[in-house]
């Protein structure tokens, strides 16, 4: 019972984070702003719930199991959102009307 | 009781993702370009593999989450290779450049 | 390495038996084999890994805060209606020689929600950035340091 009141708030914030994705995906305009709001989901929503997981199940191989999923997740995830950010600039013909372009030297 | 209330609480989550599922759907479908698309389509694997891993811990069978691991890889690849062939098949002119960005400030 | 290796064949079977421990060995043997034959992988690195376990795990804290804290920015973003967004791409240059520290570095900035790394020629990092005030101090952020100590650390007792 304890290891399930630890457990709730885990969960529910993890979907909070998912939900609040879901709503940021669709209130900004732009593919590269919507994908700023995924990557929150991808990375914190689930971490969140999976460590909500491993409070409800304790120790035991499953959760072992769900810590090396955590790790591939965070390993893999920004590989393809890089790509996808990466195929939307190649692509997109009017790229500067959407972000400003800088340099932290200033120049272009 | 406890055992009962954590079941109950799993369900829950699993529908509250399920109806998100929906959405996201919905703006793979609407979404005005290709990147849009496939981003939509990207969160909905991520939610996929939440569901999976959760189902696991309900039903208390860790080779689920082997499972949840293979989908995992298999949508990093599935994102991937359509960004590539995608790249390949339409701007194949100017695949590996990000001309995009630098000059021509007044587009 | 190989006894990672070993631990991941025992997760993924469930429970440890003599036989799978004898099957375990022959195949992280096998894996590892494979990883320095045809993977480029150097065994001088296992050496590295053990000696800076802990700074593995400060890393591993720092980016699970960084993660958090971001996240909140960015969830601030998506719930208030009159902050106006101005996504920005920045470029710029980091002090890292390694190509390794610089994978990771790319990885750490795309996995902290709100920057994504673009493009990576070199030495020089493409970022976008969900708001301008992401990418504010993001060339002398904590992971630059961190790696930055690390990489020097790594330089004085080795060549690679």
């Amino acid at each position: 019972m304890i290891r399930l009141i630890i457990a709730v708030p885990f969960i529910l914030a993890g979907i909070a984070v998912i939900i609040s994705a879901l709503i940021g995906n669709f209130k900004f305009g732009y593919v590269l702003n919507r994908m700023q709001i995924g990557a929150t989901a991808d990375t914190l929503g689930t971490m969140l719930i999976i460590i909500g997981l491993i409070v409800i199940k304790g120790f035991e191989i499953l959760t072992v199991k769900l810590v090396i999923m955590i790790l591939f997740l965070w390993m893999a995830n920004p590989v393809a959102s890089h790509f996808l950010a990466r195929t939307e600039i190649i692509s997109n013909e009017n790229i500067k009307e959407e972000c400003e372009v800088c340099d932290t030297d200033g120049n272009i | 009781m406890a055992q009962q209330l954590t079941d109950a609480f799993l369900i829950f989550a699993l529908c509250v993702l399920a109806i998100a599922c929906i959405f996201y759907l919905v703006r793979a479908v609407v979404g005005p370009g290709f990147s849009d698309r496939i981003l939509a389509v990207n969160s909905i694997q991520t939610i996929v593999i939440i569901i999976i891993c959760i189902i696991a811990v309900l039903q208390g069978e860790s080779y689920l989450v082997d499972v949840a691991l293979i989908y995992a890889c298999m949508s990093f690849v599935t994102v991937i290779i359509i960004c590539k062939a995608y790249l390949r098949s339409h701007h194949k002119d100017r695949a590996n450049d990000l001309s995009n960005l630098k000059g021509g400030k007044d587009k | 390495m190989y006894i990672l290796l070993f631990v991941l064949w025992v997760i993924f079977n469930g429970r440890l038996t003599v036989e799978i421990a004898v099957f375990g060995v022959a195949v992280a043997g096998f894996a590892y084999w494979f990883a320095v034959k045809f993977l480029e992988y150097n065994p001088r690195w296992d050496i590295l890994l053990f000696k800076y376990f802990f700074a593995v795990i400060q890393y591993l804290f720092v980016l699970a805060v960084e993660v958090v804290k971001s996240s909140m920015a960015v969830l601030k973003i998506v719930y208030s209606h009159k902050i106006e967004i101005q996504p920005t791409i920045v470029f710029f240059d980091v002090p890292l020689k390694n190509e390794f520290m610089r994978t990771v570095l790319a990885n750490s900035i795309t996995l902290t929600p709100g920057t994504i790394t673009v493009n990576v020629e070199g030495s020089r990092f493409c970022v976008h950035a969900l708001d301008s005030s992401f990418c504010e101090d993001i060339d002398n952020s904590v992971f630059v340091k961190l790696l930055k100590k690390v990489e020097d650390d790594c330089y004085g007792t080795t060549t690679d």
